[in-house]
């Protein structure tokens, strides 16, 4: 029947469409979608994916996120029907949510490789002596640790594959079995972890938030490639070996990473493209054709020269500068992975201090539960649920400033660090539903440094931090002039200690100033922040004052959108604290 | 305008002709509906046919002789590929004409997930091999392999190498193997693929002191085999394409594998220059990756059968088990036509053992083996893993 149906198609084609101008293109209709979640550092693959959309007359939506945190929400049916596919360097980690692996429906072989390495500034190598066979142990890696030699950045394991994957490297390598790291080795790594972590000084929730603020960190260090420039300041990190490479070509010449591989072995990404449940036909189709076409000789050839990755194509050579490097696995149960991710939460990390300053002023009146809403989505206390991945854990201190005309009394909760946290979790949220009202003005400067006096006695800088969510411009007490002011008489370790800030659009102004209030014109609209961020011309001040606040602490702000939820976005900056 | 009015006009013309070529021919469209080719005019009208075929089979069907075969007979066979233990759950099933599984039993499983009554039809069978490099097979205790490294003997490979806890350093290995790990056996996942599930048999078989299992959980044997697929990591969570690294020059990382004899002799047919990869370890030290493959002293074998889901995906099982071109191409792919051993004799006389060393491993009945194998890969992969393959 294939003939008749092809020759009706046709017949139909003749006589009644080629009066259309689309008949000459041949399909008249609009080319497929491939939506596809991808790890962070895929973002030097856009140059290539553009080329393959020509190619093969297809449309790719690429959204990126830390792989671990984009596995994780792929367990929400919901969050899983906005993607067709996804492309992270692993896939292991999905198998600690059981509904996020039944999501994957298919998948590609690997399309590139990348391990995980050291990458150490050259001069540091040269003087470790980890240079000359480019290689060294782990075991020398983390006794240069422990003497304070070598300090580095890694993204958060919870968050991302290449934390992950040097966490499970570093696990694998200090149980020394020459097997996968297992659920039994773990209490006796617990000292050999905690070595390993106390180097631990630049994390981020993302590959390429960490590398770029490693640019940022050599950009305003001087010689010293940024380790004293502050306490974040850090001497190579553990990270993709193509993000070492991709950073070498623009670093000055003295702050340059080496690749350093661990001679036991390494994990190596590995980016297969994996076709997610509830895939039609079609998307099927434009999976297929879109991994083939990566598999192809001549775009893995591309892909090696433009990305510094290894082809995962067996076919094409290798870069002779990529030398072999024992792959280490995964284990093959994820329990272990849950189990390895729980400790570096629970006991490797100092566990976290943090106040949020909330704004509750009379503007915030309709938003209230969304407020409500992603405080109560940090205490999840069910180990099956999802969302408790986030929440707040065994040892941290919670502190919360609500203000509106004035900063309110502080409220502190402290979960205690060996026993069950459910009873406090079950107070913040108390606290969160019953305590936060929306009336008045915005003394937000007020409750700011209410904040940082709040941190101040026995201050841990580097596991501090402070959550500022705001609505408005500030039209109480303090003026911005005023906590500049205010800032400069803090110690440089009270300075130090990250601020985070959410500009949330509510929609609403309050408008009347408070009694007594002076404005003033806020920060100079300057040229691009710490971070790179460049000013917006139609940034409002209020906004302007809260990416500063944020950038001179090499904090962020983060600016809700309409497709972006508030509590995603504490959770994100859970990735940080 | 113009030419677009003269190009429908054209169209048109085509159309009636092929409409009426179509009625010539049509009638006898099963067979040879295209050894008469009139270009332009009749162009030879070929049936699609879809299939989901297990990826050691994608070679074979992307040969453009094995295309050519089943153009002859009408049929332009297009192909997928998918884990052979997962076929059934493909939720797609219903779009194929046929699945081409690893296994009788994953075939007969797409049957009765499809609720189609009928048996399908076994064409190829290929033994489980040890492909490794000649420098590993030395380098692993005596009696594990033959001194003429052609045969692997599964149990004393399970008591010398794997229960004394060697590691590739142990045995005298140097970089870039993978000498920090253990001397493992790798597979594809247990979870997911058949390959390793013929490994699960040998295994299990030389672990019970060289009988087959009398129980769904026979305590040590149980944990004996939970060990040997613990100790090989993942390095993917549903496919797993290590074949292709091992012939790479990053063969290195995978010292010795399972793998079916076919993809070991296709491999070699695509490549002969292939078997002999030169690599350079970081601290300068060269390796010589000389590519062999061992067999088994207990013999265990993958039948490829076709579950035909629909009439044209009958053809192609009948094509597959009956043409002698397309069992002859298939032997040079590296596959034992059923009931053929000439065609594979000439195929690979050379290259292979013909007649396997030992005789097949006996396996215990299916629902007790069904339920052993559960049992291991929850242990090894977690409990949401047993019997999940259709999640």
């Amino acid at each position: 029947m294939p003939r008749a149906r092809k020759a009706l198609s046709f017949l139909l084609a003749a006589v009644l469409g080629c009066t259309l101008a689309a008949c000459d293109d041949g399909d008249p209709v609009d080319p497929p979608v491939l939506r596809i979640l991808a790890g962070s550092e895929l973002e030097d693959m856009s140059d290539i994916l553009r080329d393959a959309e020509k190619a093969l007359n297809i449309k790719i939506e690429l959204s990126r996120t830390g792989s671990v945190e984009g596995a994780k929400q792929l367990a929400d049916p919901n969050v899983a029907a906005q993607y067709d596919a996804v492309w992270f360097g692993a896939d292991q980690f999905f198998g600690m949510w059981p509904d996020s692996r039944r999501a994957l429906l298919r998948q590609s072989p690997p399309l590139m490789r990348s391990p995980v390495v050291f990458g150490v500034r050259a001069s540091l190598a040269d003087s470790l002596r980890w240079s000359g066979g480019r290689s060294a142990s782990w075991s020398a890696i983390v006794s240069a640790i422990a003497n304070g030699r070598f300090r580095y950045g890694m993204t958060r394991p919870d968050h991302s594959n290449s934390g992950l994957a040097g966490l499970v490297a570093v696990a694998t390598a200090a149980a020394d079995t020459g097997l996968p790291v297992t659920a039994d080795d773990l209490p006796r790594l617990q000292p050999y972890l905690r070595r390993f972590f106390t180097g631990h000084h630049l994390a981020a929730d993302t590959s390429r938030v960490l590398s770029d603020s490693y640019v940022t960190q050599v950009g305003t260090g001087g010689d010293e490639c940024g380790r004293k420039a502050s306490p974040e300041g850090v001497d190579g990190l553990v990270i993709y070996e193509s993000e070492v490479r991709r950073m070498s070509q623009t670093l000055p010449e003295a702050c340059r990473l080496t690749a350093i591989y661990p001679s036991e072995g390494t994990i190596i990404a590995e980016y297969r493209l994996s076709l997610l449940r509830g895939a039609t036909a079609r998307d099927q189709d434009t999976f297929d054709r879109l991994w083939r076409w990566l598999f192809t000789p001549a775009t893995q050839e591309r892909i090696r020269e433009s990305t510094s990755r290894r082809p995962g194509n067996p076919e094409v050579t290798a870069d002779p500068a990529t030398p072999p490097v024992p792959q280490l696995r995964y284990p093959t149960d994820p329990e272990v992975l849950r189990s390895l991710v729980d400790r570096y939460r629970e006991q490797v990390r100092p566990p976290a201090r943090m106040v949020f300053v909330l704004d509750v002023s009379g503007s915030m009146d309709t938003n209230m539960p969304l407020l409500r809403q992603a405080l109560i989505g940090l205490t999840g206390s069910d180990p099956d649920d999802p969302t408790t991945y986030f929440s707040f854990l065994a040892g941290e201190r919670v502190d919360f400033v609500p203000f509106n005309s004035k900063a309110q009394p502080a409220k502190r909760f402290v979960l205690p660090a060996d026993e069950s946290t459910t009873p406090t979790l079950k107070a913040i949220q108390a606290y969160a539903r019953t305590d936060l009202r929306a009336q008045g003005n915005t003394a937000m400067y007020d409750a700011l440094e209410r904040a940082h006096e709040l941190v101040r006695p026995g201050l841990k800088a580097q596991s501090t931090s402070i959550v500022l969510f705001s609505d408005g411009q500030n039209n109480c007490g303090a003026n911005y002039g005023d906590y500049v002011k205010f800032r400069q008489k803090l110690s440089p370790a009270e300075r130090s200690v990250r601020i985070y800030t959410i500009a949330f659009d509510s929609g609403e102004q309050n408008s009347s100033s408070c009694a007594g209030y002076t404005p003033d014109q806020g920060p100079a609209p300057g040229p691009a922040g710490l971070n790179g961020s460049t000013n917006n011309a139609n940034e409002s001040q209020w906004e302007r004052e809260l990416r500063v606040i944020a950038e001179q602490t090499r904090g962020q702000l983060f600016v809700p959108g309409r497709d972006t939820p508030l509590y995603s976005i504490f959770w994100s900056i859970r990735g940080y604290q | 305008m113009k030419s677009q009015r003269n190009r429908a006009i054209l169209g048109s013309v085509l159309v009636l002709l092929v409409i009426l070529g179509g009625l010539s021919v049509g009638t006898d469209h099963r067979r040879k509906a295209c050894e008469i080719q009139i270009p332009y005019l009749l162009t030879c009208d070929l049936f699609p046919v879809h299939g989901l075929v297990g990826s050691e089979k994608l070679s074979f069907f992307e040969d453009p002789a094995v295309r050519d075969a089943f153009k002859k007979h009408g049929l332009a066979v297009t192909v997928e590929t998918a884990g052979s233990r997962t076929m059934a759950c493909d939720s797609d099933l219903p779009a194929y004409d046929f699945a081409f599984p690893g296994s009788e039993g994953a075939a007969a499983e797409v049957l009765a997930k499809q609720g189609i009554v009928g048996k399908p039809t076994p064409v190829f069978s290929s033994p489980l091999v040890v492909a490794t490099y000649r420098e590993v097979a030395r380098a692993l205790p005596a009696g594990v392999v033959s001194a003429d490294l052609r045969t692997f003997d599964v149990a004393r490979y399970l008591q010398d190498v794997e229960g004394a806890g060697k590691r590739w350093r142990d045995l005298g290995l140097s970089a870039p193997y993978p000498v920090f790990q253990r001397a493992v056996l790798l597979s594809t996942r247990l979870d997911t693929s058949n390959s390793a599930e013929l490994l699960l048999a040998l295994g299990s078989y030389a672990a019970n002191g060289g009988k087959p299992i009398q129980s769904a959980d026979p305590g040590e044997v149980t944990e004996r085999m939970k060990s040997l697929f613990r100790a090989q990591g993942s390095t993917g969570l549903t496919s797993e394409e290590p074949f292709d690294q091992y012939f790479s020059a990053e063969g290195y990382q995978l010292p010795m594998q399972v793998v079916y004899e076919a993809q070991f002799l296709d491999a070699i047919r695509a490549d002969a220059d292939g078997l002999v990869t030169r690599v350079t370890a970081i601290d300068g030290t060269e390796v010589t990756l000389e590519r062999i493959m061992l067999y088994p002293r207990q013999s265990v074998s993958s039948t490829h059968a076709v579950a035909a889901l629909k009439p044209r995906g009958a053809d192609v099982a009948t094509l597959l088990a009956t043409d002698p071109e397309l069992r002859k191409i298939a032997a040079e792919h590296g596959f034992r036509p059923v009931g053929d051993t000439k065609a594979f004799a000439a195929a690979n006389g050379e290259k292979a053992a013909v007649e396997l060393p030992g005789p097949p491993v006996p396996l215990p009945p299916t629902a007790l083996w069904t339920s052993f194998l559960n049992t291991v890969v929850a242990g090894v992969y977690g409990k949401d893993r047993a019997g999940a393959t259709c999640a």
